[in-house]
């Protein structure tokens, strides 16, 4: 197209200027977002990737079969007292017991496997000596709580019968020691048949002590000290209910409308709401603060929803609502009713939401029984909704629609729990019920109905040591 | 999202609200910006300028009249305190250089009539080029236009008229439009 008449220019001119459009740079965007929003804050997502990489490694380094990761072989085997028996007798003697227990920590790891035939039998022949070895064995902290693999611990009666069979070292030894005898066997086939040929007894005291010196400070060594941290994985199964409060103040600002109308029925009885299934999983690092309490935070996914009995029907969703002292309303194109019309199809609405939280609060291990547990903890839990695609009900009560615009993003959960706890060799699994609580309605300030939400759950999980 | 409820969450500081209005009218309001900005850096800050000043004052607008239009009218502000916020526009208006289109960052090899018409007219000196904005695009008066850069009512017609003729000449040099007799003696009259 050409223009002919140069008087045309103005009317040229606002025409193309009308059509005129350029795009420009993102970085426009990105500067306008932070001079009205702030700084995108990204500090969740590096704590989100730091806890998954700790988490995986600790349960890394835990589901390593410690006999490869502990093993070590001793080029040169315990040469004084191998393939030796030394008998000593001993009588029963309650307070060499407790001796026993009392300096024998369970804090030594075995590292090695012996691959010396050898074995070597303790028989204490009087309390001096017994008291002496036991007291040695205590110096020298040789528990055989934590001694595993090839050795083996046998309680052998007075008479050199075998009473309470093998038993694995990693049994405690308060439980199995015998006040009379004590041996220590190698266990695997081979060495067990050497030793069936060539085990003799000696008699030499000193070799007791210099046999324990040996064994203990070559294969036996100091476990570090047990940590304070622990790490806890979870999930929760749940049901989400809510409540809703209208404070229906709009209603002295109104005239005789139909909506002041509607705001004599209790807004809980008409909008029809369904609890559904839900749930929570998440991370935790505990601190043991003192012996039965422990501060935790960690992250936590929360997968909240329920559903909204409502009626296919198009119209007109009206929002009502004061600000500064004015009745303002605001109308949403609707596609479903609260009220039962002529034929319309019934439907269920699903309010589902994602969250994000960051759980921070405190445990306290009630019962901490060798076993069995209890726990009660609470937590605070600050949370940011990932979603915002729910369905809101309009201030007249008539009609669902979309909940976008006046979604809350950011809210604040309590949770209270009771756990139940069950010590395994490496972990304490627990469960127990759960309530969560949202703190702020899920809606901002100005839509006058507040929801708020609340689940009721099992938690079940596991806790380890680092 | 109707423009109603785009415009109450915007008002409530709603990131995703802003971002959508953002994508809706940040062409046709980045248009309005390089009309008076002849670099394109120039353009972006104004429109960024802009929005953050519609963002920040649309509680002002109160539902009434033509929201485009509004934002239009705050966007056209937001240019002239832009051009004039370093130096009176009466010292502009003695930088009378023609830019060479060849120089522009968006070329005429465009093939599109409407940006062309639009690349020509961000040739003209930045007196001439502001006042047309004002007056044959924007429709404000010469005396509104004398307010708003703080000059003289009739050098704001004079500023038009000069800045009309040379616009004509360079759409016809460009092939854009045919000249009458009438407009060529016009033009030479002028330029004499």
């Amino acid at each position: 197209m050409r223009y002919n008449n140069t008087n045309d220019i103005e009317k040229l001119l606002q025409q193309e200027a009308n059509n005129y459009s350029m795009s420009p740079s993102d970085k426009v965007w990105e500067n306008i977002r932070e001079e009205m929003q702030g700084k995108q804050k990204w500090t969740l997502l590096p704590i989100v990737f730091t806890a998954i990489i700790i988490a995986l490694t600790i349960t890394t380094a835990l589901n390593y079969p410690p006999q490869k990761f502990l093993i070590k072989h001793f080029d040169s085997p315990l040469s004084a007292t191998n393939n030796t028996l030394i008998n000593t007798t001993r009588k029963s003697n309650s307070e060499s017991k407790n001796i026993w227990r009392k300096q024998n920590p369970s804090i030594f790891k075995f590292l090695g496997v012996h691959n010396a035939s050898f074995t070597t039998t303790l028989n204490v022949e009087n309390d001096n000596i017994s008291n002496k070895i036991d007291l040695t064995i205590a110096d020298k902290n040789l528990s055989t709580a934590n001694i595993v693999y090839n050795n083996t611990l046998s309680i052998v009666s007075s008479n050199n019968t075998i009473k309470t069979g093998v038993k694995e070292f990693n049994n405690n030894l308060d439980n199995n020691f015998d006040e009379n005898v004590a041996s220590i066997l190698a266990n695997d086939n081979k060495s067990t048949e050497i030793l069936k040929s060539s085990t003799k007894k000696i008699l030499v005291k000193n070799d007791v002590i210099n046999y324990l010196n040996t064994f203990s400070n070559t294969i036996l060594k100091k476990e570090p000290k047990k940590s304070k941290w622990q790490i806890q994985y979870y999930a929760t199964i749940s049901n989400s209910y809510r409540t809703l409060e209208d404070d229906k103040s709009r209603a002295s600002f109104m005239g005789n409308s139909s909506e002041k109308q509607a705001l004599k029925s209790n807004v809980n009885n008409i909008v029809k709401h369904i609890p559904a299934v839900g749930g929570e999983f998440g991370i935790s690092f505990l601190y043991k603060l003192t012996k039965n309490l422990h501060i935790k935070s960690g992250v936590q996914l929360n997968v909240t929803q329920y559903k909204i009995d409502a009626y296919r029907a198009n119209g007109n969703a009206i929002f009502s609502y004061v600000k500064n002292n004015k009745l303002n309303s605001m109308s949403l194109r609707a596609a479903y009713t609260t009220e039962v019309g002529n034929g319309s199809a019934a439907t269920k609405l699903d309010n589902q939401m994602y969250q994000l939280s960051v759980p921070i609060g405190l445990q306290w291990d009630v019962i901490n029984g060798k076993r069995w547990g209890l726990s009660a903890a609470a937590t605070i839990q600050p949370t940011v909704t990932l979603n915002k695609d729910v369905y809101v009900v309009s201030t007249d009560y008539k009609y669902y629609t979309d909940g976008t615009s006046f979604f809350r993003r950011f809210n604040v959960n309590t949770s209270t729990e009771l756990l139940l706890t069950l010590k395994s060799k490496n972990a304490k699994w627990f469960f127990g019920p759960q309530i969560r609580q949202q703190q702020l309605p899920t809606y901002n300030d100005i839509y006058p109905i507040k929801e708020y939400r609340v689940d009721y759950g099992i938690k079940f999980g596991v806790v380890k040591s680092f | 999202m109707t423009e109603d409820i785009l415009i109450q969450a915007c008002t409530n500081n709603n990131a995703a609200a802003q971002r959508e209005l953002y994508n809706r009218y940040s062409r046709v309001l980045f248009g309005v910006c390089f009309r008076y900005a002849f670099r394109r850096e120039d353009a972006e800050d104004m429109l960024q300028e802009g929005f953050i000043k519609i963002f920040k004052r649309i509680n002002t607008f109160g539902n009434k009249g033509n929201f485009e239009g509004w934002m239009k009218r705050v966007m056209v502000n937001t240019c002239i305190n832009y051009i004039t916020k370093n130096k009176k526009f009466s010292e502009i208006l003695s930088l009378e250089t023609t830019y060479n289109i060849e120089d522009c960052e968006e070329s005429i090899a465009s093939k599109l009539l409407g940006k062309q018409v639009m690349d020509c007219l961000r040739m003209l000196p930045i007196g001439y080029r502001t006042v047309i904005n004002l007056y044959a695009i924007e429709g404000y008066s010469h005396k509104e236009i004398s307010e708003m850069l703080d000059i003289k009512e009739s050098t704001s017609r004079s500023q038009f008229i000069r800045g009309k003729s040379l616009l004509t000449s360079i759409l016809i040099s460009k092939k854009i439009m045919n000249p009458d007799v009438d407009t060529l003696e016009w033009i030479t009259l002028l330029s004499n």
